[in-house]
C-alpha cells in the first residue's frame, strides 16, 4: 500500500468517527426524549486486505457499516401488553377512586339515613297522634330520599364522566392511528430505499406504545418495514399505510353512555366495539363505568325501589290521622331503572304529615300504631335477592368496595411490572450519558491518532519528494 | 444490569412517590381517626360497618322509646296512686258516716266532700302526658272520661319494642282498672252511689260501699302492679338497648377507626423512609463522568 493509500485510509477513518462523535451528541441529545432508543455508529473492518510479500496482509482501514437502534425485541413484544395492562387498571382504578356515594361514614350516607328513617318510626309508635313526631318521620324519610338521591346521582356523573373521556381518548387514539398509518408509509419508502429511519422508528413506536397505554393496541409487524395495529379481539386499526376510524354513540340501551364504534378504513359498516374488546386507558374507564359502577348504580336503584314498594305497600294498608286509607310514603316509581335518583317523599305526605298512616282502622283513634308497627317490620322485610335492606346496603358496600380492592391490587401489580419491563427496556435501549462520554471520548482519542497518522504520512510523503 | 440515568431519575421519582404515598396514608389515618374512608378500603369491614350502624340506630330509637313509654307508665302509676287515695278517702267516710249516729245533715256535708273526690278522680283519670291522655287507649286525643264518670275511650293497650321486633303493653286499660269492665267494680260508679246514700241519708246504701271501695283499691293495686311491672320491663329494655347501642359502636370503632398508636409508628416509619429516599435520590443524581471529565 501506498502512502497516499495510508492518508485515504486514515481519512475514512476520520469519517467514522465523526459519524461516532455526532450519533453519541445525538444519543445525549435524546436522553430523555420519550421512545428514543439508543443509536449506534457501528464501524467496520474494510475489506479486501491487501496482501503484501509471502503471508503478509495489509489492512485497509475502518469504514461505517451504519447506524442502527439498540432494541430488545423480546422486551419490546411484552411491553406493549404491560402498558395496555396497566393503563388499564390504573385508569379504572382512578375512576372508581373518585367516587364517595358509598363511604361507609361518609356525610349524608343511605345506611345513616336508613337508621334514623326506622328511628323516626319507632318514636312515633310510642306517640302515634304526636304532629311532631309525624312531621320528625317525614323528615327522615326525604333524608332517605335524598341519600339515595345523591348517591344514585354521584355514581350516574362518574358515569357521565367517563363518557367524555371515551369521547376525548377516542380523538386523540385516531390522531395517533393517522400517524402510525402516515409513519408506515414514510417508513417503507425509506427501508425500500435501503436507508435505516431510526428517528422515525423510534417516533412510530412511542405512538405505537400511546396506542397500546390508550386502547391496548397491539403492534403486529409485516414483512415491509409497516406495523399493523390490531386489537386484543383482533380488530385491526391500522393496516399498513391506511387507518381506521373509532368514534362515539350514546347507547339507549346502556343508559345513554358511549358506545366506542369502529369505522373500516373504507368506510364500510361501523360497529359497536364490545368493552371485553378494550383494553388500555379507554378499556379500563368502560370496564369502570359498565362494570363496577354500573352494577353499583342497577343494585342501588333496585334497593330504592324495593324500599320504596316495601314501605308503601305497607302504608297503604294503614290509615292517617283522618280515617283516610291509601296513602303513599314515597312518591311511586315508574321504573326501577333511575330509582335511587327519583325516590322522592310522596308531595301529600310531605304537605300534611298527618296522612303518615299509622292506624290500622279508621275509627281506633290517634293512638294506633299497628299499622307503624307493621311499617316498622319492613326493616327486616326480605326484598329483592332475599336480603332487608339494611343487608341490601351492605352487599352493595361490600361488592363495590371488593371490585376497588380488585382493580387496585391489579394497578399495583401491573404497575410494578410495566416499571420491571419499562426498565428493561431502557437498560437495553436508553441513553446512559456516562456511557455516551466514554465513547465520545474513545472516539476523540482515536480521531486524534488518525489525524496523527495523516501528518506524519504526511510529513513521510515530504521526505520522500525531498529526495526527487 | 446497564443503569442509564434516566432508570435513576425514573427509579427516585416511583421510590419517592410510594414513600410519600405511605406518608399520606399513615397522616390521613392519624389526622382523621378513621381507617376505612371508603369500601375499598376494607370491603369486609364497609360491609359490616352498615349492619352495625343500623343496628345501633335500631337500639338508640328502642332504648329512647322505652324510656318514654317507662315515663309514661310512670305517669299512670303516679295517677293511680293518686285515685287509690281518694278511694281510701272515699272507704273512710263511707265506714265513718256508714255509722247511723251520723244524721242527714253530717252526711250532706260527707257527701260534699265525695263529690270532691269524685272529681279529683275523673281528673285523675284524664292524665296527660306529652300532649296525650294517657288512659285513653287509641283514643288518646280527647278525655277519656266525661264529668260523668262514663269512660268514653277504648280499651285498646298501646304497644312499644322492648327489642327489636318484640312489643311490650304501654298502657293501661282504665276501663278496667276504674270501671271494673269484665266483671270488676266500677269505683266511679261506687262513689257516685256513695255520694248518692249520703245525701239521701241512706246508712245501707252508705255501709254497701265499703266492700266496694275495698274491692276497686284492689283492682286499682293490680293496675299499679300492672303499671309497675311493665316500667320494669322498659327499664330493663332501655338498660339493654343502650349496652347494645354502645356495644354497636364498639364494633364500628373497631372496624372503620383507625389504630392510632399503628398508624403514628406507620407515619413516623415513613417520615424516615421519605427522608432517606430523598438523601439517596440527591447522593445518586448528583453522580456523573461529565463533572470528571477534564
Amino acid at each position: 500500500m501506498d502512502l497516499v493509500g495510508v492518508i485515504m485510509n486514515a481519512g475514512e477513518g476520520l469519517g467514522v468517527y465523526r459519524a461516532q462523535v455526532a450519533t453519541t451528541s445525538h444519543n445525549i441529545a435524546n436522553a430523555n426524549t420519550p421512545g428514543y432508543a439508543r443509536q449506534d455508529a457501528v464501524p467496520t473492518e474494510t475489506t479486501p486486505d491487501e496482501e503484501v510479500g509471502i503471508n503478509g496482509y495489509i489492512g485497509r482501514g475502518v469504514a461505517l457499516a451504519g447506524v442502527v437502534q439498540a432494541r430488545d425485541q423480546f422486551v419490546e413484544t411484552q411491553i406493549s401488553v404491560a402498558f395496555a395492562n396497566s393503563s388499564s387498571s390504573s385508569a379504572q382504578s382512578d375512576a372508581l377512586s373518585t367516587v364517595t356515594a358509598l363511604d361507609p361514614q361518609g356525610q349524608g350516607g343511605i345506611t345513616d339515613a336508613l337508621g334514623k328513617f326506622y328511628s323516626s318510626l319507632r318514636d312515633l309508635n310510642q306517640n302515634p297522634g304526636d304532629l311532631g313526631l309525624r312531621q320528625a318521620v317525614v323528615q327522615s324519610a326525604q333524608s332517605v330520599s335524598r341519600a339515595f338521591n345523591l348517591a344514585g346521582s354521584s355514581l350516574a356523573s362518574a358515569r357521565s364522566g367517563i363518557d367524555q373521556n371515551v369521547a376525548e381518548l377516542a380523538d386523540k387514539t385516531n390522531s395517533l392511528l393517522t400517524g402510525v398509518a402516515d409513519l408506515n408509509r414514510r417508513i417503507s419508502l425509506a427501508i425500500n430505499s435501503g436507508r435505516n429511519p431510526n428517528d422515525l422508528l423510534d417516533v412510530r413506536q412511542n405512538d405505537l406504545d400511546q396506542l397500546a397505554q390508550m386502547i391496548g393496541a397491539k403492534p403486529v409487524p409485516d414483512d415491509h418495514g409497516s406495523v399493523n395495529v390490531v386489537l386484543p379481539s383482533g380488530t385491526c386499526l391500522v393496516s399498513g399505510i391506511v387507518a381506521s376510524q373509532l368514534s362515539v354513540q350514546a347507547n339507549t340501551q346502556n343508559r345513554g353512555h358511549y358506545d366506542l364504534v369502529f369505522t373500516p378504513p373504507d368506510g364500510g359498516k361501523s360497529t359497536a366495539l364490545n368493552g371485553n374488546e378494550l383494553g388500555g386507558q379507554i378499556g379500563g374507564i368502560i370496564a369502570a363505568r359498565d362494570q363496577t359502577l354500573g352494577t353499583a348504580e342497577t343494585n342501588l336503584d333496585t334497593l330504592a325501589s324495593d324500599l320504596s314498594s316495601a314501605v308503601n305497600a305497607q302504608h297503604e294498608l294503614g290509615y292517617a290521622l283522618d280515617g283516610t286509607k291509601g296513602h303513599d310514603m314515597f312518591a311511586p316509581l315508574t321504573s326501577v331503572q333511575g330509582a335511587a335518583t327519583n325516590l322522592a317523599v310522596d308531595p301529600a305526605l310531605l304537605a300534611n304529615p298527618s296522612l303518615v298512616a299509622a292506624a290500622g282502622s279508621d275509627t281506633s283513634g290517634p293512638g294506633d300504631s299497628t299499622n307503624l308497627q307493621a311499617i316498622i317490620a319492613t326493616e327486616d322485610k326480605q326484598l329483592t335477592g332475599g336480603l332487608n335492606v339494611q343487608q341490601g346496603m351492605a352487599k352493595l358496600t361490600s361488592d363495590y368496595g371488593i371490585a376497588v380492592n380488585m382493580v387496585d391490587d391489579s394497578a399495583a401489580f401491573d404497575k410494578n411490572l410495566l416499571a420491571d419491563l419499562t426498565n428493561a427496556r431502557e437498560s437495553a435501549s436508553g441513553v446512559s450519558v456516562d456511557d455516551e462520554l466514554i465513547h465520545l471520548t474513545a472516539a476523540q482519542t482515536a480521531y486524534n491518532a488518525l489525524s496523527k497518522v495523516i501528518t506524519t504520512t504526511s510529513t513521510m510523503l515530504d521526505t520522500l519528494m525531498k529526495l526527487i | 444490569m446497564r443503569v442509564t440515568e434516566k432508570m435513576i431519575f425514573e427509579s427516585s421519582i416511583a421510590q419517592t412517590e410510594r414513600s410519600r404515598e405511605s406518608l399520606s396514608q399513615a397522616q390521613n389515618e392519624v389526622a382523621s381517626g378513621t381507617r376505612v374512608e371508603h369500601p375499598g378500603d376494607d370491603p369486609v369491614a364497609a360491609a359490616l360497618s352498615v349492619g352495625h350502624t343500623v343496628d345501633k340506630a335500631r337500639f338508640t330509637a328502642v332504648g329512647d322509646s322505652a324510656q318514654k313509654a317507662a315515663d309514661e307508665l310512670n305517669a299512670a302509676d303516679t295517677a293511680l296512686d293518686g285515685i287509690t287515695t281518694v278511694a281510701n278517702r272515699a272507704q273512710v267516710i263511707a265506714t265513718q258516716f256508714g255509722n247511723d249516729s251520723y244524721n242527714a245533715t253530717d252526711r250532706a256535708t260527707a257527701a260534699v266532700e265525695v263529690d270532691g273526690l269524685f272529681n279529683e278522680s275523673i281528673s285523675l283519670l284524664n292524665t296527660t302526658y306529652g300532649g296525650r291522655y294517657i288512659f285513653g287507649g287509641f283514643k288518646d286525643s280527647s278525655a277519656p272520661f266525661d264529668s260523668s264518670g262514663a269512660f268514653v275511650g277504648d280499651s285498646n293497650t298501646r304497644t312499644v319494642e322492648v327489642a327489636p321486633g318484640l312489643y311490650q303493653a304501654a298502657s293501661l286499660d282504665a276501663n278496667a282498672i276504674v270501671k271494673g269492665s269484665g266483671g270488676g267494680v266500677d269505683l266511679l260508679q261506687t262513689m257516685a252511689d256513695l255520694s248518692t246514700a249520703l245525701k239521701t241519708n241512706d246508712g245501707v246504701g252508705i255501709r254497701a260501699g265499703i266492700d266496694k271501695l275495698n274491692a276497686s283499691i284492689d283492682q286499682l293495686a293490680a293496675g299499679r302492679a300492672e303499671a309497675g311491672m311493665a316500667q320494669d320491663a322498659f327499664q330493663t329494655a332501655v338498660t339493654t338497648a343502650q349496652t347494645a347501642a354502645s356495644d354497636e359502636t364498639v364494633k364500628i370503632g373497631k372496624l372503620l377507626d383507625a389504630d392510632i398508636l399503628d398508624a403514628s409508628t406507620r407515619l413516623a416509619s415513613a417520615q424516615y423512609a421519605l427522608n432517606a429516599t430523598l438523601t439517596a435520590a440527591a447522593k445518586t443524581l448528583g453522580m456523573s463522568l461529565a463533572d470528571k471529565l477534564p
